[in-house]
């Protein structure tokens, strides 16, 4: 019983300590890049369920960020929608976006359908350029929260909204988590290891695929919900692939099979550079040595180390 | 009485090369037929073709009566059409424990622990004590009781078994063996493709030769090794093949 909720306590554990760290009167900056860390978990998080569960690559998944973040920016801007009532477009217009980028693997797969979808993210941003009306073309879009509250917490406070971030990420992570240890989740691991063996006994692997990328979407349209929110401002090319590769890399930085590899990957991420003192360029150059090193010494990511090295002990008392 | 399975002409090209057919081929409910011819003949494309994990180039499959040659293969498998796999036949990355799952999950079943999964492992004689393990750690001969095991709990009314005893030791072919007199006991109905004859002709009720693609003879299995042409296009192929 304790084995079934433990690792759903581990999550909550996680998000009361997040939650805890306004406390340590840290610099507003520091609460900034926090703020971001945990928004870029969330998208990531969507991701690595993906790729990590279901064994399916994306490279539009920035570009699905950016229709949650359009979507809260235009619902503000040009319908009224404050944070709350603009969640129900974010979410289903990224949802139905990571559906539809999905269609193309019913007919391609492999390397083929990941080109696809870059192809398919480039086509999103021109959109986003071309709708000048709506999206405001190349200069973006502003959209301030004003005196908007949620619980209280202000949407515009630097470290009440670092608070409502945490909860909705620790909300997702739970999700991800019960969905990892359902019946579904079982499926999708089977999809990912062995697709003829999973149609051979029954599983409609389309329309699985299908549901997995819809929800990828819908995850990563939340996170750019709460991304414009936090930005205040956002523009086409907030969402190019570029973006798309750094939700990759921090995946695999974490550990695409883990839950909580993107919270890993994203704190490394955003946080050691800065600690670092390191220019974007120096940092870009860093986070590329960093995961070279990562790929060669520990394909799993950060998460897998710990248990990496418990079985090295193992092995060595056992020789001893 | 209406065949259980069958096919009627099928037939498969690729890049317009012809690897199977014409084929005419039945299988009534519980007969086991065997389906021996050598290295490249077409079995499993025939295999393939007859699941649904490829589309014929022409002619039908039939499941009693009815045509499903437009049917998706996941859909023929709920039919109760079940295949295993030459080579990649578990799911490697995962456990023994969920792999059994998910053949249970397909069957409809609430229950997945491990007293329910333990019946599956049993029905093919693989130890329990292999649940924990990654499925692609288990010994070759495992591989192929765990992946016979995943599309037994389905409860088919047919397997189709892509060379079964390939690749095993004599232990592991000895469990196959009990196994397979288990489906027949079973009243389940079976196509085994095999090289390795003197394991397979005990076991079918009715053996096809397959040659080039095509069906060279059939009849029952003490009968069709007496016949010349099939000692020619088998083991004259054969011994070329196996070196
Ligand atoms: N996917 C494929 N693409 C092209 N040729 C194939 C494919 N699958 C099988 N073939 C060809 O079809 C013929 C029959 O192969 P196969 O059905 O695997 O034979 P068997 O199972 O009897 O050894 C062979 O010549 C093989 O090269
Ligand atoms: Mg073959």
């Amino acid at each position: 019983m304790l084995s079934r909720i433990a690792p759903y306590l581990g999550v909550i554990a996680l998000g009361g300590f997040a939650l805890l760290l306004p406390q340590a009167q840290l610099s507003g900056q520091v609460m900034s890049l926090a703020t971001g860390a945990v928004i870029y978990s969330i998208a990531a998080a969507g991701l690595g369920f993906l790729w990590g569960q279901s064994g399916q690559l994306t490279l539009a998944h920035s570009s699905v960020f950016g229709i949650g973040a359009y979507a809260a920016a235009v619902g503000a801007k040009h319908f009224g929608l404050d944070f709350v009532t603009a969640f129900p477009w974010s979410i289903g217009l990224s949802l139905v976006a990571g559906a539809l980028i999905a269609l193309p693997s019913l007919r391609t797969s492999g390397h083929y359908f990941v080109i696809l979808t870059f192809a398919v993210g480039e086509v999103i941003t021109v959109i986003e350029m071309r709708l000048e009306s709506i999206t405001g073309g190349v200069n973006g879009i502003t959209a301030l929260p004003g005196a908007q509250t949620l619980f209280g917490l202000r949407i515009g406070g630097r470290t009440d909204y670092y608070l409502v971030v945490v909860g909705f990420a620790v909300v997702v992570f739970l999700i991800l988590l019960a969905l990892i240890r359902s019946r579904w989740g079982i499926l999708l691991r089977g999809m990912r290891e062995n697709e003829d063996l999973s149609r051979s006994l029954g599983v409609n692997v389309a329309l699985h695929r299908l549901i997995a990328f819809a929800l990828a979407g819908a995850v990563a349209g939340l996170a750019g919900h709460l991304y414009m929110y936090f930005v205040k401002s956002i523009a086409p090319e907030s969402f190019t692939s570029h973006l798309s590769i750094i939700f990759l890399l921090v995946v695999l930085l974490g550990g695409k099979t883990f839950l909580l590899g993107p919270i890993i990957g994203s704190v490394v991420y955003v946080f050691v550079p800065e600690f670092l003192g390191l220019s974007p360029v120096r940092s870009q150059i860093a986070f590329g040595v960093i995961l070279v090193i990562m790929i060669l010494l520990a394909p799993g990511g950060l998460m897998s180390l710990p248990g990496r090295a418990m079985a090295r002990l193992r092995a060595r008392k056992k020789t001893a | 009485m209406s065949a259980l399975l069958s096919t009627q002409a099928l037939s498969k090209h690729f890049d317009g090369v012809r690897a199977l057919g014409p084929v005419d081929f039945r299988v009534d409910p519980g007969e086991i037929v065997g389906i021996i011819g050598p290295n490249g003949s077409g079995k499993t494309t025939f295999f393939n073709v007859v699941t649904g994990f490829m589309r014929p180039t022409a002619g039908r499959v039939f499941w009693q009566g009815a045509d499903i040659t437009g049917v998706a293969a996941h859909r023929r498998a709920r039919l109760g059409l079940v295949r295993t796999f030459q080579e990649k036949m578990v799911f490697p990355g995962t456990s023994v424990r969920e792999n059994a799952q998910l053949a249970l999950i397909q069957r409809g079943m609430r229950d997945l622990s491990d007293a329910a999964v333990a019946p599956a492992l049993d029905y093919v004689g693989l130890p329990l004590r292999t649940l924990d393990q990654q499925a692609g750690d288990l010994s070759w001969g495992q591989c192929r009781l765990l992946g016979m095991a995943l599309g037994l709990v389905l409860k088919p009314r047919i397997v189709l078994l892509d060379e079964p005893f390939a690749g095993l030791n004599r232990i592991a072919a000895a469990l196959v063996t009990t196994m397979l007199r288990r489906l027949k006991h079973d009243g389940i109905g079976g196509v085994i493709v095999e090289h390795e004859m003197s394991l397979l002709l005990p076991l079918c009720d009715r053996v096809v030769v397959f040659a080039n693609g095509q069906i060279l003879a059939e009849g029952a299995s003490e009968e069709i090794l007496k016949r010349d042409d099939v000692r020619a296009a088998y083991f004259g192929v054969e011994t070329l093949a196996r070196d």
